[in-house]
């Protein structure tokens, strides 16, 4: 699935620092998949939990395609379930966005060299100036 | 999951050899390619993370190998067998492992840990955090955590080594010549001869391979044992539902059992019984007459009668008591189908034991909570399911191991076909093994008092019923390569946290290259000598020690990690802090547990079990505790720097 949306990013500090599109993707991404895992764990807790048990009632075997009915419908059938939800989160829905992540890694690459540069020749123009100082002195 | 001591009475001893051979051969050849790729790179990235490269398939099965341990083909199939479909139950939170364990963490891991230039977790954490406390305490939990797992897990691949080659005479030699080597040296004279052997040979294998080939060793090894379990599971179900006569007419037959009743019996021969009628083999059936009725039994031991009319030393058996089982087996021993002791073994039952959930009820082994010898309450009770749930999946999420390898994926494309793939993998073999072993209950009956034997018995069973005996080979040595795949991965990450976080980083971060090459060789290969030491003189709660390791490394490392990738303001204090407090929560439980286990009078520390509030595993309360002292810690001290948060969060 292609995001074709554009992510509006947040700015979540005081000073306006914005997040990265590629973080703010993976906010969502985590969203879907806990809300989904939540989903498989709660469908087969409840099943099993009042189907599986054993009781008072449990007067014969009930099963499906040769396994116990409860095993069916409150594990294996959730299980396949799960499994396509896990292939199609997987394959469709986290974005590859390995390029503009890369092209931000390198941008701040370059903002930090350019920084550093532009740091080391304002101390060397310091320095100069305070030589220039001492020696008028 | 501790597979017990077991002997592979009937397996053929060639079989076994050709099983192991093929195998070792394998491993040392990953060994030496693995090496050869090593020579071309950068040490320390190709050593310690593959170079960042694992592609699809390598990703797949080398997550799934390393979160299988000896424990998943012995174990588990053991606790199938004695208990039944619940076990589907228990095991369920694995239908959300691949996309919790991958999912959660894989790009953001990735992605900070490129950023980085992280090798190692620790490195990974202290570049977010901007602190070397944070790698420090770190460190100190991983290596104590995971050698604590280690022993152990040396211990059982040595017996499964031993078991497995029992019957192989090139083995029974060595043996003997092991036994003149060491009965005169201090500290391993006590041990067993063949024990030490196969410590030795696993030690010598793991070691090797591990040290010399790194990483890529490791994976190239996951990938064989994760492809050669998924077909041998494959081929073990078509085999035994094959057997059985189908899904439906074995569940149907379950649904019959009842639990059978332990018990402890003493043989005793006559004069009369040839030389190899003195030793009985396991799994042989006798029968009691009674009045009218015959009681049958199946030893689940090898029994050694003594000359002349001495009694045996009590050895385990099991009685099968159901009715609808027990006129089965009886009408296939007179139909001559089923051998049983000659007459002239007397027998004696001296002490007989009932389960306490179960007895003489039908359908326990198809419905909830499963029997249980042990437990008034059943094997699984609702909500100890629930407990198992999220044990697997955030026990899955949470373990460093499976963390390394998500810093070591090629690219997201890769992360999400493996995410697909490990999905298919953990379905099929998980389903497969509770049916199989559930069908393995009729095909082998009786093997309650050992049930951590049904994986190789079983295998032997439907392998020579279906004329394919070397197939068991095959299957019984899975176990031990499981063994290896685990070990692999917690020695490398000891070794690369001691040798990038501590002497890299903290002694002389000036090293060489051709310095750090020595030293990873020599620390990895130490590493493995000191816990095969250890391993000579093992504790004996091996269990307690391995759920404990096991547990404590997710509640340590889940929460912080977390919160460290997905939360800006989260902080090295409160990351120290979550570490911290999520080891202390769980392991205040087993001290709570051992407290409470001596008042009432326990005093093995095999049998301590920890304290579980509302029945939920220490693992929970790690994390729930992990999770408080990180955000509580965190929000009372000062918010990372910009430039941090900038770096790792920033556009």
């Amino acid at each position: 699935m292609t995001d074709t949306s554009e992510i509006k990013s947040n700015s979540n500090q005081p000073d306006g620092l914005q997040y990265s599109n590629p973080y703010l993707r993976s906010l969502k991404e985590l969203v879907v998949l806990v809300i989904g895992a939540a989903a498989f764990m709660v469908w087969t807790l409840v099943y099993c939990g009042n189907f599986g048990y054993a009781n008072e009632k449990t007067k014969e075997l009930s099963n499906v395609m040769g396994m116990p009915s409860w095993v069916f419908w409150g594990i294996l059938l959730p299980w396949l379930c799960a499994g396509l939800f896990s292939i199609w989160f997987a394959l469709f829905f986290i974005k590859d966005d390995d390029k503009e992540f890369n092209r931000i890694v390198s941008q701040n690459i370059a903002l930090d060299e350019t920084t550093s540069q532009n740091a080391a020749s304002k101390n060397s123009v310091s320095k100069n100036a305070a030589s220039i100082n001492e020696e008028q002195l | 999951m501790n597979p017990a001591p077991f002997v592979i009475a009937a397996l053929n001893s060639s079989d076994a050899l050709i099983a192991f051979i093929v195998y070792s051969v394998a491993v040392l050849g990953i060994a030496v390619a693995s090496h050869f790729v090593l020579s071309r790179s950068h040490f320390m990235s190709e050593y310690f993370l593959g170079s960042r490269s694992l592609g699809v398939w390598a990703l797949m099965l080398t997550f799934a190998a390393t979160s299988a341990s000896a424990g998943s083909f012995a174990g588990f199939p053991a606790l199938i067998y004695s208990h039944g479909w619940v076990l589907a139950l228990w095991i369920a939170g694995y239908m959300v492992v691949p996309i919790v364990a991958m999912g959660l963490l894989g790009k953001r891991i990735n992605r900070v840990a490129r950023q980085a230039n992280a090798i190692t977790l620790p490195e990974m954490m202290s570049a977010r955090f901007d602190s070397r406390w944070v790698s420090m305490v770190a460190t100190l939990l991983i290596v104590s955590l995971m050698l604590l797992y280690l022993i152990p897990q040396f211990k059982i691949a040595s017996i499964i080594l031993q078991e497995l080659l029992a019957e192989v005479p090139l083995w029974q030699s060595s043996v003997i010549v092991t036994e003149n080597l060491t009965s005169q040296l201090p500290l391993v004279s006590h041990a067993e001869p063949a024990y030490l052997l196969g410590l030795f040979l696993f030690s010598i294998m793991v070691i090797a391979y591990t040290s010399f080939g790194g990483f890529r060793a490791v994976v190239w090894t996951d990938m064989l044992q994760g492809a050669a379990m998924f077909f041998g599971v494959i081929v073990l179900f078509i085999l035994t539902l094959y057997q059985t006569g189908g899904l439906k007419n074995a569940t149907e037959q379950l649904w019959e059992l009842t639990p059978p009743e332990m018990v402890l019996a003493e043989f005793r021969g006559s004069d009369k019984l040839t030389e190899n009628e003195q030793l009985i083999p396991s799994e042989s059936w006798f029968v009691i007459t009674e009045k009218e009725s015959s009681r049958l039994f199946r030893t689940n031991e090898v029994v050694t009668l003594p000359t002349g009319q001495e009694a045996s030393k009590a050895a385990k058996a099991v009685e099968i008591v159901g009715e609808f089982e027990r006129k089965l087996l009886l009408q296939k021993i007179e139909d001559g189908k089923i051998q049983i002791l000659p007459n002239d073994v007397k027998i004696k039952i001296l002490k007989s034991k009932s389960y306490d959930y179960g007895a003489n009820q039908k359908g326990v082994y198809v419905m909830a909570p499963g029997p249980s010898e042990s437990d008034a309450n059943g094997f699984l009770p609702f909500t100890i399911a629930i407990s198992f749930f999220i044990f697997w999946t955030l026990g899955g999420a949470g373990q460093p191991g499976n963390k390394v390898r998500l810093m070591a994926f090629e690219n997201t494309k890769t992360l999400k076909r493996a995410m697909a793939l490990l999905t298919i993998y953990f379905g099929v073999i998980y389903l497969s093994l509770v049916v199989i072993f559930c069908c393995g209950r009729l095909l082998v009956p009786g093997l309650d008092q050992t049930p951590d034997r049904i994986m190789p018995v079983l295998s032997l069973t439907v392998a020579n019923n279906a004329g394919v005996p070397w197939l068991a080979g095959l299957l019984i040595a899975a176990p031990f390569a499981a063994a290896m795949s685990t070990v692999d991965s917690f020695m490398l990450m000891i070794s690369s946290s001691l040798v990038r976080d501590v002497y890299q980083k903290e002694i002389n971060p000036e090293v060489t290259e051709k310095t750090t090459k020595r030293l990873s060789y020599l620390c990895t290969m130490t590493v493995g000598l000191l816990v095969m030491f250890a391993a000579v003189n093992p504790p004996k709660f091996l269990q307690v020690i391995i759920v404990f390791a096991s547990g404590g490394l997710a509640s340590v490392f889940l929460v912080p990690v977390f919160l460290g990738l997905f939360w800006p303001r989260f902080n090295a204090p409160g990351a120290i802090a979550g570490m911290l407090g999520g080891f202390s929560s769980c392991m205040s439980l087993y001290v709570i547990g051992f407290i409470q286990n001596l008042m009432a009078g326990i005093t093995s520390l095999g049998d301590i079990k920890p304290y579980r509030p509302l029945e939920f595993d220490p693992l929970i309360w790690g994390i729930l505790g992990s999770i408080l002292f990180s955000i509580s810690v965190c929000l009372l001290t000062s918010p990372p720097s910009r430039e941090n948060v900038k770096k790792f969060f920033g556009k």
